[in-house]
């Protein structure tokens, strides 16, 4: 059972092809190595160190709720309409 | 959007922690891995679940929308034609062989002290998408049979094929340059036997013969050699009673078969073929006939993607009836057997189970633990990074830390 994760770029750094992503409280830096065309605020897929793929917004926010209800991850205390900040 | 809050690791991660004492070397094995993930399908119609599976496992989302679309077609007792089997088969192989190639390409090197080969793999990538597209043209094959739409065909056009072959031959050239040395069914043909892959270890200059290379020369062959037995085709009336009722959360998280732990892998699926029976007389299950394993079966499945069928639980020729509305569905994933039960009522799912090679695995008394510490006893200073290498060998599916206590 091989989830991967969606989380959002919040930085990049073009010398070393890693980007800082976020989901939750939480960041980590993982390698961009295997994918083109990213820019911060993108969401993308995360497996063992690396960005996977590029999905929509919508996908992520799809695929967050499904995680959040099946209690793989917390949904937050309070709410908010912002879709750009997963912190 | 969903706000999320505190994360630690939904995807889940193993914690192997070694321990030496006076008595040997114990070896704990915790993981936070959701096995009952599938619960989130009850109560839902077949159709979301379909939908919404392969958001959710989007790394092998191949392996697990062919098990979900093979049990909902038994349980609604309307099987898929053959041509789309077929076209199964290949996303499968494709799935599979992107996922060895991840390992070899990327995680392999690191035993060597190298770093991935990032731009190997992003080919890698491409090509499988390429791939994919083309074996889906016309129609998904893993939508079930009794939830597609009439009018799709079957992807049997002379372009999708061109295409096909196109990707194939790609990801085939591919692996020649960077991991077998030549074509993989010339690759077959010259390593068929302990004597071979010695030979072509010494002689390749691939980052995959060179490690062989190595590990042969140290006398590391067979380090991680224990007892635990491969999994046998499993019984389905046995198997699909195991996955329901109280009892099946258990059995998802810690399975066992007639009451031992067991292996499922590329290892326990490639016993028959002529290098592994002779390395496994050498080495046991240990490390070189592992990645040797791994070898076979990327060779393998570039030389003929439908040898994947002859894994069992593809056949289906021992398809015992199942009750009404109940359907399993078992595939040769990447890792091992992957196994989904499930039951309608009226178009609700009433019950939903996976149990995936991972968990068989690395139970906390399965092949890993006891290779592990019998690989330690034998690997002295060389302990952590042979160690790391044979969980990666093994192959989870989640991120791991590896550490030595005490």
């Amino acid at each position: 059972m091989c989830l991967a994760i969606p989380a959002q770029i919040v930085a990049i750094d073009d010398s070393t092809q890693a980007a800082t992503v976020a989901l939750g409280d939480v960041t980590k830096i993982v390698s961009l190595a295997l994918i083109d065309d990213v820019a911060v605020g993108d969401y993308v897929l995360l497996h063992v160190g690396y960005a996977l793929s590029k999905i929509s917004a919508e996908e992520a926010e799809r695929t967050l709720a499904l995680m959040v209800e099946a209690g793989l991850v917390e949904a937050a205390p309070t709410s908010s309409t912002d879709g750009a900040e997963a912190r | 959007m969903v706000q999320v809050g505190t994360m630690t690791d939904p995807a889940g991660r193993l914690q192997i922690q070694i321990a030496a004492s006076a008595n040997g070397t114990s070896v704990r094995l915790g993981s936070s891995r959701p096995v009952a993930a599938a619960r989130l399908f009850v109560g839902r119609d077949a159709a979301s679940a379909v939908r919404l599976l392969p958001s959710l496992f989007s790394v092998c989302s191949v392996a697990q929308s062919s098990a979900c679309a093979a049990a909902l077609e038994e349980a609604a007792g309307q099987p898929a034609p053959h041509s789309v089997q077929v076209r199964r088969v290949r996303l499968l192989a494709a799935e599979a062989l992107r996922e060895h190639l991840w390992r070899i390409l990327l995680d392999w090197p690191l035993a060597l002290g190298e770093g991935p080969a990032d731009q190997a793999m992003r080919d890698v990538m491409g090509r499988f998408g390429r791939w994919r597209s083309a074996l889906t043209q016309g129609g998904d094959p893993l939508q079930p049979h009794p939830w597609r739409a009439a009018d799709e065909d079957d992807g049997r056009s002379a372009a999708s094929e061109a295409a096909q072959r196109e990707a194939l031959e790609g990801l085939a050239s591919l692996a020649a340059a960077q991991v077998l040395g030549r074509a993989p069914g010339a690759w077959l043909a010259e390593v068929g036997d302990a004597e071979a892959l010695t030979a072509w270890a010494a002689r390749g200059d691939t980052l995959a013969a060179r490690l062989v290379r190595r590990l042969l020369e140290a006398g590391w062959g067979g380090l991680g050699r224990c007892g635990v037995p491969p999994l046998p085709p499993p019984e389905r009336a046995v198997l699909a009673a195991r996955l329901s009722g109280a009892a099946a959360d258990d059995f998802v998280g810690r399975p066992s078969w007639a009451g031992q732990v067991r292996e499922t892998s590329p290892f326990t699926r490639n016993l028959s073929q002529p290098l592994i029976a002779e390395l496994v007389g050498r080495f046991g299950n240990g490390l070189v006939t592992r990645l040797a394993a791994q070898l076979v079966e990327i060779a393998r499945l570039l030389a003929d993607p439908d040898s994947l069928r002859e894994s069992h639980g593809m056949a289906g020729e021992d398809a015992v009836g199942l009750p009404h509305g109940v359907g399993m569905g078992l595939v040769p994933a990447a890792r091992g057997l992957l196994v989904h039960r499930l039951a309608l009522a009226d178009d609700r799912l009433v019950d939903y189970r996976i149990l995936a090679p991972t968990e068989w695995n690395f139970h906390p008394q399965g092949v890993v633990a006891s290779g592990l510490a019998a690989l330690v006893d034998a690997a002295g200073a060389d302990a952590d990074w042979l160690g790391r290498l044979f969980v990666i060998a093994v192959d989870p599916c989640v991120p791991f830390d590896l550490s030595f206590v005490g």
